[in-house]
C-alpha cells in the first residue's frame, strides 16, 4: 500500500478556509481581527517613542475630535489613538510570548510525563492539581506588586512560569490516551527512541488540540495581563498595554466610566474583538485539522 | 462513605501544609518589613531594631515560619499598619468579610441558575439558532477579561437606568441586622448579577455537553421505545444524570467568591475583601495581603474538599474502598 505524502500546509489552509465559509461568525471575526492586527502592526510605525513617558499637561484628558485628535488624549496628553496602538501591540507581544512559551513547556512536559508515567507522573499531577485550587491572580498580583513594574519580557516569564499547570495536564490527558494505542506499541516494538515516537508519532495525532488550546492560552494571557494591569500592578510606568489604559477608572472616579466613556469603549472594543476573534480562530483551526485527519 | 471523607480529610494536612509555606514565601518576597508604614525619618534606629526583635524578624526563616505558623493557629494574624492603622487584622476582616459573602452568594446562586437555564434551552434545542447564539455568547464571555463588561453593567444600570446605587455596601455597623441585609441587598445585586451574567461559562458548556451525552444514550431508547413522554424521560433520567458532575461544582465556586470579587468590587466601588485586597497591595499593608492569602488558600482547599464529598454522596462509584 502506498500512501501518498501529503503537504501539511495547503491541505491545511485549504480545509481552514472551507471551514471559514461554512462558518459566518468565524469570518467576520477574522476579518475583523485582520483588520485590527494590520492596524496594529502598520500603526506601531507612527508611535513615538516616548508615548508612554510623555507629559503634555497642557493637552491632557482632551474630548474626542478635538484639535486633530480623534478619540482625544489621554492623562498625560498623548494621542489616544496612538496610545491604543502602542499598547495593543504591547499587549499582543505579551499574549504570543506567554502563549508560545506555555506551548514549549506543556508539549514537551506534558507529553513526556505522560509517555512514561510513573513516579514522575504522580508527584507531576499531584503538584499541578495543588496549584490549580490556588489563587493564580493574587499570586500574580503579590508577584508584581513587589516588583515595582516590570519590563514586557520579565512579565512574560512570570506569567509563563506560573501559568503552565492547566495546559500541561491536557498534553498529559491526552498523550495517555494515545500511549496505548497499536502505533505507539509497535513502534516501541520495533525500537524507535522515545523522543521519536512522541514528536513524530504522538504530537501530530493531538495537534489539533495544541493549537485551539495555544489560541486560549494566547487569549486568556491577554485577558490576565489586562486584568493585572488594570489593577495597577505588572508593567512599570512608561509601559502602556490595554489594560493600564482603563487603569484611570479604578478608584475615586468611578464616576468617569459614564461621563468620559470614550476613555474606555475603545479600549474595549478593541480587547473584545482580539481575545474573541483569536478563541474563534483556533476552534475553525482545530476543526479543519480535525477534518484533515479524518479524509486521509 | 465515612472512610472516604476521612481520607480525603487527611489529604487536606500536606496541603494546609504546602499552602503555609507557600504564603510564607511570598511574604518573604516583599520588600521592607510590616513595619514599613510605621516608620518615618525621624525613627531611631534602636526602637526599630527592638521593633523588629519583638516581632522576631531577626531570628532565622524556619523559626520565623513556626512562629508565624504558631501565631496564626491561635488566631493572631497581626496588625494592620496601612489599610486601617492599628486594627487587628481580624477585626478588618471580620468587619468586611460580610458584604464579600452576601454578594458572592447571590452570584453564586445566579450563575447556577443562569448556567443551568442557558445549558438546559440550548441542549433541548440543539443547533437551532438559540443554542447557537448561547455557545457564542459563552465563548464570548469566557475570552474576554470580565471586567470590561463590568463597565458596561455599571454604566446601563447605575448611569443610564438608575435602578442601582453607585457605590457603597449599604451596611451601617449602627444598625441591625436586618436594617442592614436589606439596605445590602441593593447594593450587592447589581455586581452579583454581573459576575453571574458573564462566568457562566465552564457550567453552560460542562452541562450542555452532559446533557446531549446523555440524550444518546441507550436507557433513553429503551425509555422511549416503552411509551414514556420524552419530557419525562428528560426530568426523570437525563437530567439526573447529567447534574451529577455539576453538582461537585459547588464546592469550587466557594473558592472563586474572593478571586471574582476583586475585579467586581474594584469597578462597583463595593468595599469588601477584594478591594480590601486591592488597597492592601497598593499600599503595601503586608500583614492584610499575607491575612487574606491564607483566607482564600484555605477557602480553595475547603472548596476542594466539599466538591469531593458531594461527588461521592451523589455518585457512588466516585468513593475510594
Amino acid at each position: 500500500m502506498t500512501v501518498k505524502k501529503q503537504r501539511f500546509g495547503s491541505k491545511f489552509i485549504k480545509n481552514f478556509w472551507r471551514e471559514l465559509e461554512k462558518d459566518n461568525l468565524a469570518l467576520l471575526a477574522s476579518v475583523l481581527l485582520i483588520v485590527l492586527f494590520l492596524f496594529i502592526v502598520i500603526g506601531q510605525i507612527f508611535v513615538p517613542n516616548d508615548i508612554g513617558t510623555m507629559s503634555n499637561i497642557l493637552s491632557a484628558n482632551l474630548p474626542p475630535l478635538t484639535s486633530g485628535h480623534i478619540l482625544g488624549t489621554t492623562n498625560s496628553g498623548a494621542d489616544f489613538v496612538l496610545t491604543l496602538i502602542a499598547s495593543a501591540g504591547n499587549s499582543l507581544v505579551i499574549g504570543f510570548g506567554v502563549a508560545i512559551l506555555i506551548t514549549i513547556i506543556s508539549v514537551t512536559f506534558g507529553m513526556i510525563i505522560g509517555y512514561f508515567g510513573g513516579y514522575i507522573d504522580w508527584i507531576a499531577m499531584r503538584l499541578i492539581d495543588f496549584w490549580l485550587v490556588m489563587p493564580l491572580l493574587m499570586i500574580l498580583a503579590i508577584i508584581f506588586s513587589t516588583a515595582k513594574g516590570l519590563s514586557i519580557w520579565s512579565l512574560i516569564l512570570i506569567l509563563s512560569v506560573l501559568s503552565w499547570p492547566p495546559n500541561v495536564r491536557l498534553i498529559r490527558t491526552l498523550t495517555l490516551s494515545e500511549v496505548n494505542r497499536d502505533y505507539v506499541q509497535a513502534a516501541k516494538i520495533s525500537g524507535t527512541p522515545w523522543y521519536k515516537i512522541i514528536f513524530t508519532g504522538i504530537f501530530p495525532n493531538i495537534s489539533s488540540t495544541v493549537i485551539s488550546d495555544f489560541a486560549l492560552t494566547l487569549a486568556g494571557s491577554i485577558g490576565i495581563e489586562t486584568s493585572l494591569t488594570y489593577l495597577g500592578f505588572g508593567l512599570k510606568h512608561g509601559t502602556s498595554s490595554l489594560g493600564t489604559m482603563l487603569t484611570v477608572l479604578s478608584g475615586s472616579s468611578a464616576s468617569s466610566v459614564y461621563t468620559q466613556w470614550w476613555l474606555w469603549v475603545p479600549v474595549t472594543i478593541v480587547l473584545i474583538i482580539l481575545t474573541f476573534g483569536i478563541v474563534v480562530l483556533g476552534q475553525v483551526a482545530r476543526r479543519a485539522i480535525d477534518q484533515r485527519q479524518s479524509v486521509s | 462513605m465515612w472512610r472516604t471523607v476521612l481520607r480525603r480529610v487527611l489529604i487536606m494536612i500536606p496541603q494546609l501544609i504546602l499552602v503555609s509555606i507557600l504564603i510564607f514565601m511570598l511574604a518573604q518576597l516583599m520588600p521592607g518589613d510590616p513595619f514599613y508604614g510605621s516608620l518615618n525619618p525621624n525613627s531611631d534606629p534602636a526602637t526599630i531594631e527592638r521593633m523588629r526583635h519583638a516581632a522576631g524578624l531577626d531570628l532565622p526563616w524556619y523559626q520565623q515560619y513556626f512562629k508565624w505558623v504558631g501565631n496564626v493557629l491561635h488566631g493572631d494574624l497581626g496588625t494592620s499598619y496601612v489599610v486601617n492603622k492599628g486594627w487587628t487584622v481580624t477585626r478588618i476582616i471580620s468587619q468586611r468579610i460580610w458584604p464579600t459573602l452576601s454578594m458572592g452568594i447571590i452570584a453564586a446562586v445566579l450563575t447556577y441558575f443562569l448556567s443551568i437555564t442557558q445549558a438546559l434551552l440550548a441542549a433541548r434545542h440543539e443547533n437551532k439558532v438559540i443554542d447557537r447564539v448561547l455557545i457564542v455568547w459563552n465563548t464570548m464571555t469566557s475570552a474576554v477579561p470580565s471586567f470590561v463588561f463590568y463597565f458596561v453593567m455599571m454604566v446601563l444600570f447605575v448611569y443610564i437606568i438608575p435602578i442601582f446605587p453607585s457605590s457603597g455596601t449599604g451596611i451601617d455597623d449602627t444598625q441591625n441586622f436586618s436594617t442592614n441585609f436589606f439596605s445590602n441587598l441593593k447594593y450587592a445585586f447589581l455586581p452579583a448579577l454581573t459576575i453571574a451574567l458573564f462566568s457562566t461559562n465552564s457550567i453552560f458548556q460542562y452541562l450542555r455537553s452532559n446533557l446531549l451525552d446523555q440524550q444518546a444514550q441507550d436507557y433513553v431508547r429503551t425509555a422511549r421505545a416503552k411509551g414514556v413522554q420524552i419530557k419525562d424521560v428528560f426530568r426523570k433520567h437525563i437530567l439526573r444524570n447529567a447534574f451529577l458532575p455539576i453538582a461537585s461544582g459547588i464546592g469550587y465556586s466557594i473558592t472563586g467568591i474572593l478571586g471574582g470579587a476583586i475585579f467586581a468590587e474594584t469597578v462597583f466601588g463595593y468595599p469588601g475583601l477584594g478591594a480590601l485586597f486591592v488597597q492592601a497591595l497598593s499600599g503595601r499593608d503586608y500583614t492584610v495581603i499575607t491575612a487574606l492569602m491564607l483566607f482564600q488558600g484555605v477557602l480553595a482547599l475547603l472548596g476542594g474538599l466539599l466538591s469531593d464529598i458531594i461527588s461521592a454522596w451523589v455518585d457512588p462509584r466516585v468513593r475510594v474502598k
